[in-house]
This record gives C-alpha cells, sequence and structure tokens, in this order.
C-alpha cells in the first residue's frame, strides 16, 4: 500500500488521514467545491476537487474519484462512513481497477445490505433475529404465528419502504382488519399486497457488537456499545461501551452470536453487527460493513486503534492483539456535537463559526474538522464533532463528559451542546441502560415542563 | 530619503498605500485587517457580515449586483468537469487563436475515455493555464477566452 486515496470528507477523513500517517502512509483526499477550505484538504498530502457542493455530484462521484485514485497513484481507498462505504459496486470499481478497497469485499456488502439475504444467512448461522413469518397466505396462518409469539406483532410488506404497509397490532382482534389494510395500502403503493408478520419487540436498547476480521481468519470481538439514546428520527446522539447494566451471561451469549455471525459472512475488516435487546434476549437487526461514527468509544476502552488494523487487514497483514490479551478498562461514552437545534425537531443548521473553543484535560478525545472561521456547508450531514470521554467506571466518564461540553463553545451556528448536557444529567440516563424510546419520552418530558412553565 | 522629504510625503503616503489595502479589504472576506510596521500601523475591523456572505434566501436568486460589476472585457474561463489527465488538440490552441464556441480546444482523458473540453462561447484565448499530460482537477481553470461581443 503505497498511498492511500482518502473517499470522504469531515471529520472521518482526517481521523483516516491520522491513521495513514502514523503507519507512514501518504493521503490524497478528495473534496467538493464547497469544501476547498475544509481541513481534511490541508492535512492531506494532496488533494482533488472532485465536483461541486452537492455529494450526488461530488462524494458519490464515483469516476471522478476513482480517476484521481489513478492519476495520483493511490492504490488504495478509505471510504469512511456514508457516501461509498456501502456502495458494492463501488468496490467491485476499485477492484477492477487494481485499487485495494479497504473494507470487506463486495459479496459481502451486497449479502449484508439487503436485508432479507441478511436475515437468512444469519439464521442458518444460529443467530437469532427477530422472529417472523414467511409470506402470510391467510388470516390462519398470521393468528396462529401471533399466538405463539405473543402480540404486539408488526405487519410488513414485502415490497416494503417508507413505512407504507407496515401496521402494528397489539390485540387479536385487531389482526384481520390491519391484515387487510395493510395489504391493499400494499397493493395500492406498491403494486403487491404480499405482506409477512414479524414480533413488534416495544422500546428494544440499541446494542452493536464491534468485530475485527483478518484476511488469514482472525477474529476479534471488541465488545458491545449501547447506543439507544437516539432522536425520534432514530439517529445516534450519545454512545458507549461497555453497555451498561448488561449481565455476564448476556454478553458472553452476544459475543458467541457475533463470532458465530462473522463466520457465516467470511467477513473481513471491520463491521458491526446491530442487536435490539429485550431484556435476556437480544435479536440481529443488521450489520453494517464498515468503521462507524462511534467507533472510538471501543478504542479507548480496549487501546485499539480500529483504523490503523483496517489498513493492515487491508495490507494482508495478521490482527495484532489476540482476543485474550483485549481487556477492557473503564467506560468510554461519546457526545455527537451536531449543527442542529432540538427545540425545532433537530432542524440542521449551516453557517460560519465564529468561535471554536474544544474541551480538553484527563479522559478527554476530540475528533473534529472545525477550526475557527470555518463553514458549515448545508448539503452534508451536520455534525460538528465528536467528543469522546474515558473515565474508570461509568460514573467519571459521564462527570468528565459534562465537564467537556461545559467548557465547549461553539458560535456562529447552534449545536446539541446544551441539550445533552441536560439528557447526560437526567437521573434517568445516569442510572444507565435506557431503551430507544428514552430519547423521545424525555422531549415530550421537556415539552411539558416547558408548557407547564408558561403563564 | 531625507527626513524632511517624509514629513512632507505622509498624506501622499497615506493616499498610495491605505486607498488601496482599504479597497481590497473591502472587497474580501476578511473581518479584521491589520499592519504592524515600525512608523506605521493600521487596524481595520468589519462589524457587519460582507454582503455577498449572507445566507441566500432562496434558491436560484443570485444577487443583481453580479452582474452589475462584471469586468469590462469579458474573460471567461474555461474549466474541466472530470478528474484526469489533460491533453492538448491536435495542433495545440494558441494564445490570440479565434475560436467558435463548439470548438474542441483540447481533452481530458479519464478512465480511459476521451472528455472534449469545448470551449462553449465564442471568443480570442487569452491565456492557456494547462499543459499537455498535466493533471486536472474539478472546476480547474484550463483556458481564458475574451469573449466576442
Amino acid at each position: 500500500m503505497n498511498k492511500v486515496l482518502i473517499a470522504n470528507r469531515g471529520e472521518i477523513a482526517l481521523r483516516i488521514n491520522r491513521a495513514c500517517h502514523e503507519l507512514g502512509i501518504p493521503t490524497v483526499a478528495i473534496f467538493s467545491e464547497a469544501d476547498r477550505d475544509s481541513l481534511h484538504v490541508k492535512r492531506a498530502d494532496e488533494a482533488f476537487c472532485v465536483g461541486p457542493g452537492p455529494s450526488t455530484r461530488s462524494y458519490l462521484n464515483i469516476p471522478n474519484i476513482i480517476s484521481a485514485a489513478l492519476i495520483s497513484g493511490a492504490d488504495a481507498i478509505h471510504p469512511g462512513y456514508g457516501f461509498l462505504a456501502e456502495n458494492a459496486r463501488f468496490a467491485e470499481i476499485c477492484r477492477d481497477h487494481g485499487i485495494t478497497f479497504i473494507g470487506p469485499s463486495p459479496d459481502a456488502i451486497r449479502a449484508m445490505g439487503d436485508k432479507a439475504t441478511a436475515k437468512r444467512i444469519m439464521t442458518e448461522a444460529n443467530v437469532p433475529v427477530t422472529p417472523g413469518t414467511d409470506i402470510v397466505e391467510s388470516l390462519g396462518d398470521a393468528r396462529a404465528f401471533a399466538e405463539r409469539v405473543g402480540y404486539p406483532v408488526l405487519i410488513k410488506a414485502t415490497a416494503g419502504g417508507g413505512g407504507k404497509g407496515m401496521r402494528a397490532v397489539h390485540a387479536p382482534e385487531d389482526l384481520e382488519q390491519a391484515l387487510n389494510s395493510a395489504s391493499s395500502e400494499a397493493q395500492a403503493a406498491f403494486g403487491d399486497g404480499r405482506v409477512y408478520l414479524e414480533k413488534l419487540i416495544l422500546n428494544p436498547r440499541h446494542i452493536e457488537v464491534q468485530i475485527l476480521a483478518d484476511t488469514h481468519g482472525g477474529i476479534l470481538i471488541l465488545g458491545e456499545r449501547d447506543c439507544s439514546v437516539q432522536k425520534p428520527s432514530h439517529q445516534k446522539l450519545i454512545e458507549e461501551a461497555p453497555g451498561p447494566n448488561l449481565s455476564e451471561r448476556f454478553r458472553s451469549s452476544l459475543y458467541e452470536v457475533a463470532r458465530n455471525a462473522v463466520e457465516a459472512v467470511k467477513y473481513v475488516n471491520a463491521g458491526t453487527l446491530e442487536f435490539l435487546g429485550d431484556g435476556d434476549n437480544f435479536y440481529f437487526m443488521e450489520m453494517n460493513t464498515r468503521i462507524q461514527v462511534e467507533h472510538p468509544v471501543t478504542e479507548e476502552i480496549f487501546d485499539i486503534d480500529l483504523v490503523k488494523e483496517q489498513l493492515r487487514i487491508a495490507r494482508g497483514e495478521r490482527l495484532t492483539r489476540t482476543q485474550a490479551d483485549l481487556r477492557p478498562a473503564g467506560h468510554a461514552i461519546e457526545v455527537r456535537v451536531n449543527a442542529e437545534d432540538p427545540s425545532n425537531n433537530f432542524a440542521p443548521a449551516a453557517g460560519k463559526l465564529k468561535t471554536v473553543q474544544l474541551p480538553g484535560g484527563p479522559g478527554i478525545r476530540v475528533d473534529t474538522h472545525l477550526y475557527e472561521g470555518a463553514t458549515v456547508p448545508p448539503y452534508y450531514d451536520s455534525m460538528l464533532a465528536k467528543i469522546i470521554a474515558h473515565g474508570a467506571d461509568r460514573e467519571e466518564a459521564i462527570a468528565r463528559m459534562v465537564r467537556a461540553l461545559r467548557e465547549t463553545t461553539i458560535e456562529g451556528v447552534k449545536t446539541t451542546i446544551p441539550f445533552c448536557i441536560e439528557v447526560l444529567t437526567d437521573p434517568e440516563f445516569a442510572a444507565g441502560g435506557v431503551d430507544i424510546g428514552y430519547l423521545p419520552r424525555f422531549l415530550a418530558r421537556e415539552a411539558r415542563v416547558e408548557v407547564g412553565a408558561a403563564p | 530619503m531625507q527626513s524632511e522629504d517624509r514629513e512632507i510625503d505622509v498624506r501622499g503616503e497615506i493616499e498610495r498605500l491605505v486607498r488601496p489595502l482599504l479597497q481590497a479589504f473591502d472587497e474580501s472576506d476578511l473581518v479584521r485587517l491589520a499592519v504592524d510596521e515600525e512608523e506605521f500601523g493600521l487596524e481595520v475591523v468589519r462589524w457587519n457580515r460582507p454582503r455577498r456572505e449572507q445566507p441566500q434566501q432562496a434558491a436560484g436568486r443570485e444577487p443583481a449586483a453580479a452582474e452589475a460589476v462584471a469586468p469590462e472585457r469579458p474573460i471567461e474561463a474555461v474549466t474541466a468537469d472530470v478528474v484526469g489527465i489533460f491533453r492538448n488538440s491536435r495542433p495545440a490552441i494558441a494564445v490570440g487563436e479565434r475560436v467558435t464556441e463548439s470548438r474542441e480546444l483540447g481533452y481530458v482523458e479519464a478512465l480511459g475515455i476521451r472528455n472534449p473540453v469545448r470551449a462553449g462561447r465564442a471568443g480570442v484565448i487569452s491565456a492557456i493555464f494547462v499543459e499537455d499530460g498535466e493533471p486536472v482537477e474539478y472546476g480547474q481553470p484550463l483556458f481564458g477566452i475574451e469573449k466576442s461581443q
């Protein structure tokens, strides 16, 4: 690997640039016209403008990105997260041009990208998946399934998407009517009225497992992350590792299942298996075939550099650690500092940053592309920075995070910082183990307090 | 230079040095400009955001001022719209050459495909910014054309 092209922007482009430079690998940045003054462009050894602001014409412009790699002599591409990271066709095109795609094989990306295929592979590997049916042929089939797994159940359209043809059924007497209306809605929307049923897990926890796998059959299970603090749009806001209040039995079972899953997919490179946690049970949701935004919390507790491991794996090297010498230490929390207004449904903001003062001190890590005077363009994700706090235990990690957020000043756009301080100091969050319904409930509670306080 | 001459010249010097500085500052995105020389100091701070920094209210509503301040000599840049290696057409275009709108000035080779660079407007080639075999990025100026009136 002589040179790596980083096919991304923002903090993750900087994160990859750092890993490459630590390994002595020169880098090539790509950027859109809106990102000309971005930090990732300045930090890379070379940079190519690949298109105008909108990402469909720049960060998703495959011909221009491949061409930039070829003319700069980059023999590997790191896709980061988002954009082309889980595009199997892009991974294939890289391969066809003799460029190493730093990630799993196109086949693995494709298999995990298709929900039905992923679920089938996992079921065959004895990974628990949300109980469900094949296409429902009769009301009797549906009734038998619902009685076996218990209400509530969810009716979903085979051709579905965007919530069309989807119905939650909480009681047996509602099943028949819900089946009929879901089916006719699906028929109208997709020209296909076929539906199936799934057990509906109300307010589960979001528990995910970080894995690494090399080309020599080496697999590392790097514990779990709890990402249950999600906005109503299901975007993660606060993540932590390890997951609070989980039994050792739950953990060992989760790790065993994760190992089976990685072997079944013949997976190589970094990946994340996402599960719905429901009491003592967990169910496979999906596998993300890329590095994730929240990877630093795992890095902090295991003292490992996941991006450098990705580069080494792509070079055909073995993992630098063994499962036996991986020991988690303490607790880590990540807060996503977004240019968003939590009081206005997390509406994204863009603009020029007047003041940028970032936190520091013991146990604090900041991954960001911000600098004073930087512009936040309107075209991309609204994440400005990730602040990661590591402490001896969860209590210390939370206290450090609150202290770090209070040290931070970002002026020019509204951010999620004040809101995250409120969440982190909420007794329910402090108790640990909240479910994905927590943040929407928190928001509703805050709204009620405001209405109640009004004269 | 004699000291008497300098004293006499202060007003002239300010006129000569400061006015273009202020003009450049006014046209820039800068919010603060400081000059700190041994015998001369100047600091200018902008209190209002520059006009063109203000967010556009609606897409497609360009401020009319943009047209009004267009340069007298209408020189326009022909830019690359793909990333690749620039190649001259044969024979190569030369400065001073009159071109039609559809004239191919060269091409950008990308992934084995030849992407023609066309003049896009009729006029006279006033500058060539790129050499045969040079890597070019999206939006990079390749040629300057003085538009025909």
